[in-house]
């Protein structure tokens, strides 16, 4: 087995553990929060017998401890309960809408990488002069500012008084979405060939993705700035001058990987952070995200359906840990060959 | 004789921090011939290392540096004609490390390292070829097997080894002129023993000239020609090796001989009582006065 196969295999197996030690937490903390979730879901009006006959077929009555046995058995078959709420299996509901969600976030992720990791570059290359001081100044601004009110403050400046992109939504209206293949409305649109659709679901992803990335590209940026200075003060850059390797492919590669590998496993961090983050920014510009589901079942006390949420996104930050690990492991040879001297 | 390959006139440097201005440098005249192995000699801050700095026309290029004098390498005016002097770097003239690990990148493979060093000076080889002549070069430095070092990371391989390494990309390109600053003084006393030793047939075989930078007396004595001393930023004594042991002058290199065996590792104690002497004109030993050609 390859070390980076081994690797991710560890911890795959320990991400399954936490997700499952997360499950057991937010299994018990949604039951002990007062409220009885059948009579939220039928209402004031339903009677007794048909609130307690809920109960019963939902094992409410059951001890918490047999209710998580249950669960547990369902959840191996790939099951996370119905909905309270919407009456549909969890696992269906947030098939619905977790794309959207996901594509804001990779979306957001892609402009952190796209537009920090340069801007961290430039300002390390010009240190101390007149771009440095300008990224510095943008990154702390864009860091200290929580995403939903870099959210409003786009959507009202560039939505509302000068209206250049959508207020809100995914779509313009009239615009019919895309066939489902992988929920993202861009991919979607532009694997059944629909350009204009493509557009118009980019158009609406932009204030979003960029309310959402800027905090995330301002850390990225500082990061990779001190990171690249840093790098730039060892003795191997030294030696790379004094042999004539050019300054740019110093600063592309010679400088920029050793200097990427503490910048990233913060970036992944970032990325993670972003999933919690999306909330807020999703109800800012009235995205139907997984944000909206999860108010509204928390608010339901939606047993299953919190559970559900609360694991998806758990899984979603473990997986994004792992990815970072992978690439962190790719980069920095020492990692990768101390994990096989430990394993072997 | 044919002109030297380092050749440095009055050499005057300076660094400004704001409106303070250290003179680091207060006019230096050296020069290493064509194959010749020259050692500068001096304690912890005298100047040894920014000297071999400007000869690679690195200090040249930063800001609040103030150059006076003339620095040629190998034909070139290094403080003139920076752009010249960057494309014989890592060929015609190239260094050696005190860190040789630390010199090396360590998350590239030395093999990826060392074809870049093949291709300095914009050179093209091919990833084959790089591979073929790294290999032999790493051979001709007695490393055991070459085609696994050249997959190692630095990391991987031992101080000595890495060592082997540097010696082997330093003097791959055939350059007139190494400049070796402290080479090694980080590994153990053994290891850089033999890895100078090393360093010491190979720039024989290869006919390239050495700047071998050090603060020990002791260690200069079986490797240079000739040696200059350089006490807070002036040269004092200059003379061939077999000159300088037997009938040292100057108050300073008498006191570097005599500390001599406790140097390693540590710098020498201060000598306010040779400050009268160090006012004093360099001291030539008879023969090496500057080449003939230079003296106008
Ligand atoms: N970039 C720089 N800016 C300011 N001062 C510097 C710089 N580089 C060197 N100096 C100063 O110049 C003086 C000479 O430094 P140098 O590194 O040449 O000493 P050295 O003889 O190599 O000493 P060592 O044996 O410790 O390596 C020192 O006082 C040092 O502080
Ligand atoms: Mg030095």
């Amino acid at each position: 087995m390859g070390p980076i196969l081994r690797l991710l295999t560890h911890r795959l197996a320990i991400s399954l553990l936490v997700l499952v030690g997360v499950s057991m937490l937010i299994f018990f903390v949604a039951r002990v929060v007062p409220g009885d979730p059948a009579r939220i879901a039928l209402g004031p009006n339903a009677s007794q017998e048909m609130v307690d006959a809920l109960r019963e077929a939902r094992h409410l009555n059951d001890p918490i401890i047999v209710q998580y046995g249950w669960f547990l058995r369902d959840l191996v078959q790939g099951d996370l309960g119905t909905s309270l709420y919407t009456r549909r299996p969890v696992t269906q509901d947030i098939a619905a809408y977790l794309p959207a969600t996901l594509e804001l976030v990779f979306v957001a992720g892609a402009l952190m990488i796209l537009i920090g990791l340069p801007l961290g570059r430039v300002a390390a290359r010009y240190s101390g002069h007149y771009p440095d001081h300008l990224a510095r100044l943008l990154s702390v601004l864009a860091v200290c500012t929580p995403a939903f009110v870099w959210g409003v403050i786009l959507q009202l400046l560039l939505a509302y008084i000068w209206p250049v992109f959508p207020l809100e939504g995914r779509l313009s209206t009239g615009v019919v979405a895309p066939d489902r293949i992988t929920g993202f409305y861009t991919l979607d649109a532009l694997m059944t060939g629909q350009l204009g659709t493509f557009f118009d679901a980019l158009y609406h992803l932009i204030l979003p993705a960029t309310a959402l990335a800027l905090s995330g590209i301002g850390q990225t940026a500082r990061l990779t700035r001190s990171s690249m200075i840093e790098t730039y003060r060892r003795p191997y850059i030294d030696m790379a001058r004094a042999y004539g390797f050019s300054e740019r492919k110093i600063a592309r590669r010679y400088a920029f990987r050793p200097a990427l590998i503490p910048t990233l496993t913060i970036l992944g961090l970032d990325f993670a952070a972003m999933l919690a983050n999306a909330f807020l920014v999703e109800r800012v510009f009235v995205w139907p995200g997984l944000s909206r589901y999860g108010v509204e079942v928390i608010l339901r006390k939606d047993l299953d359906a919190i559970v559900g949420t609360v694991m998806v996104i758990a899984a979603m930050f473990l997986i994004t840990n792992l990815v970072v690990d992978v690439i962190v492991s790719i980069i920095n040879p020492r990692i990768r060959l101390s994990e096989r001297r430990a394993k072997s | 004789m044919s002109d030297p390959v380092l050749n440095i006139r009055d050499l005057k440097l300076a660094f400004r921090k704001g409106r303070q201005v250290t003179e680091v440098l207060h006019g230096i005249s050296l020069h290493v011939n064509a194959g010749e192995k020259v050692a500068l000699v001096g304690e912890s801050g005298s100047g040894k290392s920014v000297t071999a700095q400007l000869a690679l026309g690195r200090l040249q290029q930063e800001r609040g540096t103030l150059i006076e004098g003339l620095v040629q390498v190998a034909g070139i005016d290094a403080t003139r004609d920076p752009r010249a002097l960057a494309r014989v770097r890592g060929h015609r003239v190239t260094m050696i490390f005190q860190d040789p690990t630390s010199a090396l990148n360590p998350v590239f493979r030395i093999g990826e390292i060392f074809a870049q060093v093949l291709r300095a000076g914009g050179r093209h080889v091919s990833d084959a070829e790089a591979r073929a002549t790294a290999e032999a070069a790493l051979a001709e430095v007695h490393i055991p097997d070459p085609a696994r070092a050249l997959a190692s990371y630095p990391f991987q391989l031992s101080g000595g080894m890495n060592q082997r390494v540097m010696i082997a990309m330093a003097l791959v390109n055939e350059p007139e002129l190494l400049l070796a600053d402290e080479p090694g003084t980080a590994l153990d006393v053994t290891v850089q023993a033999q890895t100078l030793k090393l360093m010491d047939e190979m720039v024989t075989k290869k006919q390239a000239a050495v700047l071998f930078i050090s603060h020990n007396l002791s260690v200069v004595r079986e490797f240079a020609d000739r040696v200059y001393v350089i006490y807070r930023g002036k040269l004092v004594e200059h003379g061939r090796v077999d000159q300088l042991f037997g009938n040292p002058r100057h108050p300073y290199t008498r006191a570097l001989l005599a500390a001599a065996p406790k140097l390693v590792g540590g710098g020498l104690p201060d000598l306010p009582e040779h400050e009268p002497a160090f006012r004093d004109p360099l001291i030539v030993h008879e023969g090496c006065g500057e080449p003939e050609e230079l003296r106008t």
